[in-house]
């Protein structure tokens, strides 16, 4: 039980990161075929996911060689973010699961009653999340360890967002046009 | 606040219709025109645009509009718009051609923006050889966008700055996604008129329902990031005709055989659906259209 809430921790927050990536990465480009796109956008999504995460263990684990007691505090602080992570989680993933799977009315179902919603609300949970963490936590510590790990998590997204211009076709489209596109090209 | 809300989109371009030439745009008299409406965030997005002597940066107001139809592209592929439209189309065509329509049969986008249907068409349409796809704006930042990506994709389809009613080989079958709640009154029986001279429309718009207004905001809430897009989009689906309207106009307008499709009968119905189409066909095709329209049939409303 030690081992599986923070790694599960980790794992929705990588997973997390991955939907941030391609987030970010829709709606800038206009191409019919784009999947090499998403792809790169994922990737990129799920490294930064991973580096923050890695971060943020490398920063507990660090904390908790010093502070005695401090890790099994903050085992207390995962299962209260996971009561709220999880089912948010879970239904996120069935939703996904439904689009990529059924057929047009199903999939828009999918969309309307969850993705699109549920995009929305991401940010809120996380925080609902933070705050029921901390709320629960055993001390000072573990609570501000708790905030300080949804915060980096929800600065994720405007991070990845840091540098996304819309993909446009070609130049003439005026000056900034061919300033993304060269933008793009020099990538 | 008056009951006829403005699109920003509508108001910030505009152009000779004979020589679509752009005409300079007061941006003071747009913000004034949308706070008479009460419209105060459409003001502050419009009073952002870059103006010189009160005069709306052409260039800087198609690249917005180049963003938000970029945008607005991602919308219509999650809602799979173009694969919607392609069911609709297959039996179509199917019956222009029992009925002997000489090929090349021809669809034409009206207003396609960035000319996304017409692409999505070409890429995965499967429509037939003997089928030429045209996209028609007026909007020249746009279409030369999209054309860049028809070419940049290989696509074998076509894209015109054009009043895509004015063609010099006239379309067989009008198409559009999102247009119609754009033209009102007058306008809205000139645009069904102009496709008299075509054998079948179909046009898709949101779906009008309680739900949408709410819809449109989560959803351009979550996908967009232009405040234009976000604007309009909310918007456009406060402001989408009812079935009866767009029929009433459809039928007067061309004397086709006029029925809706995929229009909700319940809030269910506009949850699994959140687009409706308007679909017209001269009588004398309806009959071989609803025999090759199969399982769609029983997704058309009453017709007349």
């Amino acid at each position: 039980m030690n081992a599986v809430l923070p790694v599960l921790l980790a794992l929705l927050a990588i997973t997390d990161a991955s939907f941030c990536g391609f987030r970010v990465a829709t709606g800038r480009d206009a191409r019919i075929f784009k999947a090499d796109f998403y792809r790169y956008a994922i990737r990129r999504g799920m490294g930064r996911g991973l580096f923050t995460t890695a971060m943020v263990g490398c920063g507990i684990a660090g904390a908790c060689l010093f502070t005695p007691g401090l890790f099994a505090q903050l085992l207390v602080c995962a299962q209260a973010l996971l009561w709220v992570l999880l089912p948010y989680a879970t239904l996120t993933l069935m939703g996904m699961g439904v689009w990529a799977a059924a057929e047009a009315d199903v999939r828009t179902l999918a969309s309307v009653v969850v993705l699109g919603p549920f995009t929305l609300i991401r940010p809120w949970v996380i925080a609902a999340a933070a705050v029921l963490g901390a709320w629960k936590a055993p001390g000072l510590t573990a609570a501000l360890v708790t905030v300080a790990a949804c915060g980096i998590q929800l600065a994720l997204e405007p991070w990845l967002n840091v540098g996304m211009q819309p993909r446009l076709p070609g130049r003439g489209s005026g000056e900034e046009g061919a300033r993304v596109l060269a933008r793009l090209n020099d990538a | 606040m008056s009951s006829e809300l403005l699109e920003i989109s509508d108001l910030i371009v505009d152009y000779d219709v004979a020589t679509l030439q752009p005409r300079p745009v007061s941006r003071e008299s747009v913000v004034a025109r949308l706070m008479a409406n009460g419209q105060r965030s459409a003001a502050r997005i419009v009073q952002r645009l870059p103006a010189s002597n009160d005069t709306l940066d052409v260039e800087a107001c198609n690249r917005a509009l180049l963003r938000s139809h970029i945008e607005l592209q991602r919308l219509s592929e999650e809602f799979l718009q173009a694969d919607r439209l392609r069911c609709v189309l297959l039996p179509l065509l199917q019956a222009l051609r029992d009925a002997g329509v000489k090929p090349p049969l021809r669809i034409v986008d009206v207003g396609c923006g960035l000319g996304y249907v017409v692409r999505s068409l070409a890429a995965h349409g499967r429509l037939g050889r003997d089928v030429e796809l045209i996209g028609c704006d007026m909007n020249v930042a746009l279409i030369e966008n999209a054309q860049r990506l028809a070419e940049e994709e290989s696509l074998s389809c076509e894209l015109k700055v054009a009043n895509a009613f004015q063609l010099e080989q006239p379309g067989h079958i009008f198409i559009s996604t999102g247009v119609m709640h754009h033209f009102r009154g007058n306008d809205l029986d000139a645009f069904f008129a102009g496709q008299r001279q075509g054998h079948a429309f179909v046009h898709y718009d949101i779906q009008r329902s309680v739900l949408s207004p709410w819809g449109a905001w989560i959803f351009h809430q979550t996908r967009m990031r232009e405040p234009l897009a976000r604007h309009d989009g909310v918007v456009s689906a406060r402001r989408v005709h009812s079935t009866q309207t767009l029929l009433s106009a459809a039928r007067t307008a061309t004397g086709f055989t006029c029925a809706s499709l995929d229009g909700a009968r319940n809030l269910l119905g506009a949850v699994l659906r959140p687009m409706t189409a308007t679909l017209g066909a001269r009588a004398e095709l309806w009959a071989p259209l609803m025999r090759s329209m199969g399982p769609l049939r029983a997704r058309l409303g009453p017709t007349g």
